[in-house]
């Protein structure tokens, strides 16, 4: 028999430094508020919430490599839910109960989007096609149903994030309190997605991604995965969207436009697909980028942006993420064999 | 000893066009059975290994498995009911290392503990336990064949269909290729699609030769090889 070649590639493990260094970065993330001034702090939220908001999508392009083009119609469900049914509860769990609502819509218009498109076998650029299409439907529907969503001026009045039990109530109205609450949300999901797509879901996924003919001849049911993918997703983008409401104050078509949809596509790429902390990487990045940009001239910010996007795919087409990750593995020596999936 | 019918086709045809690419195919296959097919290229041996597995719904005939109709099942189903395949072009996950290649096949429900012990088992069958990091992309032609096959083997199948699992191989790879079939055949029941007719010869088992999409020969290959039909239109005279 022939010799395994030993210059083959072969997948080498995360260097254990990365974890290190991953909870080092969520310590100074939860000691931020001690140093930090109000203004930086609200900014780092919402690019926290927008991060939140890249891992949902990075969880269906990058693991199972279904690119969806609308993810902002399903983070402007969540939003627009705040404002439209948090009033209508009257009590300290407004917020949450207008969260689970517009997570709920966002997973049905999800499923029944989903199952048609992706059991009717519609793939690659065409399933990414009818998701921007998708997108572009919700921002009529937000511009045009006025009486329900404001239309352009948009709507005002997400309830506080609270809860109210056995008579008591607590509202989380301090920016820190909700800087903390954002923080917390962001760092679960990362937790429970890496455990997810760490073991065989994960390498499952990945399969599918790599060959999805070859993984429906092993058995498995590939649409029925990659549909879970698209809704839970699309749940999570609400879950930001819905944040995102609570913390601004103010919700507008701009929140399920076409330009969200496609800025949270560069965050993917820009921080690495397939590797969840990636695209809060990008996202930061991004955010940063168009503050400093706009802070020289606001009409700026999308052409330096676009060429940004431009210049990473070609100098670094895998992302940030990746390129810090082989700088490591290097730096550290560590090229240890792995069993793990990406 | 009895053997089971554990597949029964009966009158497959289907068209492409005006292409009659399989027409009034009949055939059975017992438990345990090894079984050839062979024939010129474009014969129908490999569409019809896509209506046994599934890909392609026959436009006529019946398909049961284990006395149960299979026609009209999905791909996955398929699967699900114990027909695993090996294609004519290695069809693996490249992204993925010879490891999670093994461990992705296998799908059927077990602890952890029992899958591991199957895929070292399958990785030392197969030789590949020098390269189980290695990204399945990267692997040599043959070794790519050998972890299809081994992909195929940890689904846990009834049937096994193979596809040219020698093609691209040298004779020493053929050979042992051959030795792991005819030692995997009192398991569980196998057709391979071969050219190669000294594997098939190896092999010694009933052969079946379809030449434009018919049968036109059945029996044991020292048979096939005396039959004037299949030496004028696929094996030759010489």
């Amino acid at each position: 028999m022939t010799s395994v070649d030993q210059s083959l590639p072969r997948r080498t493990a995360w260097p254990k430094g990365w974890l290190v260094l991953s909870a080092g970065l969520l310590v100074l993330v939860l000691l931020y508020p001690t140093w930090t001034d109000p203004y930086s702090l609200t900014v780092l939220r919402d690019a926290m919430i927008f991060a939140l908001f890249a891992v949902s999508l990075d969880y269906m392009w990058g693991k199972s490599g279904v690119l969806s083009f609308g993810h902002a119609a399903f983070f402007g469900i969540g939003a627009y839910a705040m404002p439209i049914i948090g009033p209508m509860v009257p009590t300290a769990n407004a917020a949450l109960v207008a969260l689970l609502a517009g997570v709920a819509v966002a997973g049905i218009v999800a499923f029944v989007v989903g199952y048609f498109l992706i059991f009717g076998g519609v793939r690659g650029p065409y399933f990414t096609i009818v998701t921007l299409a998708l997108c572009l439907v919700a921002q009529h529907i937000a511009i045009g149903w006025s009486e329900m969503t404001g239309g352009d001026a948009g709507l005002i009045g997400a309830p506080p994030f609270g809860i109210e039990m056995f008579g008591l109530s607590y509202l989380i109205l301090d920016s820190v309190e909700q800087y903390y609450l954002v923080t917390a949300i962001l760092t679960a999901t990362l937790c429970v997605l890496w455990l997810a797509c760490g073991g065989h879901y994960g390498r499952v996924l990945a399969a599918i991604q790599d060959n999805e003919v070859r993984a429906r001849t092993l058995g498995y049911n590939t649409s029925g995965y990659l549909l879970v993918v698209f809704v839970i997703s699309c749940m999570l983008a609400a879950v930001a969207g819905a944040l995102y409401a609570v913390v601004s104050g103010y919700v507008a078509p701009d929140s399920v436009g076409l330009l969200l949809s496609t800025q949270v596509v560069v965050w993917v790429a820009v921080g690495g697909r397939g590797t969840l902390l990636g695209p809060v990487i990008g996202a930061f990045l991004a955010i940063r980028l168009q503050q400093v940009v706009s802070s020289i001239d606001f009409r700026l910010w999308p052409l330096v942006v676009g060429a940004f996007f431009v210049a990473m795919v070609f100098l670094f087409p895998d992302g940030v993420l990746p390129l810090v990750r082989r700088w490591m593995a290097r730096a550290w020596g560590r090229l240890v064999p792995s069993s793990g999936a990406r | 000893m009895t053997t089971e019918t554990l597949l029964r086709a009966r009158d497959l045809a289907i068209r492409f066009g005006g292409v009659a690419a399989v027409q009034g195919v009949s055939l059975s296959l017992s438990d345990g059975e090894l079984r050839c097919i062979i024939g010129p290229n474009g014969a129908g041996k490999s569409t019809l290994f896509n209506l046994l597995a599934g890909s392609l719904k026959p436009d006529h005939g019946t398909i049961e498995f284990g006395g149960r109709s299979i026609v009209g099942l999905a791909v996955h189903e398929f699967a699900r009911v114990g027909i695993a395949r090996k294609f004519q072009v290695p069809s693996l996950f490249t992204s993925l290392t010879v490891r999670e290649n093994l461990s992705v096949a296998s799908r059927v429900r077990e602890g952890a503990m029992n899958r591991e012990a199957r895929i070292e088992r399958t990785l030392v069958d197969l030789e590949l336990e020098d390269c189980v990091n290695v990204l399945a992309g990267e692997l040599p032609h043959g070794q790519k064949q050998w972890l299809e096959i081994g992909m195929a083997l940890m689904s846990r199948p009834r049937l096994l269909l193979l596809d040219e699992p020698t093609a691209g191989m040298g004779p020493e790879e053929t050979q042992k290729t051959a030795r792991l079939l005819l030692g995997l055949a009192s398991s569980l029941t196998i057709v391979v699609i071969e050219h190669d007719m000294y594997f098939v010869r190896a092999l010694a088992s009933p052969t079946l030769v379809l030449h434009q999409g018919q049968i036109i020969a059945e029996g044991n290959f020292a048979d096939i090889e005396r039959n004037d039909l299949v030496r004028d239109v696929y094996l030759g005279r010489q």
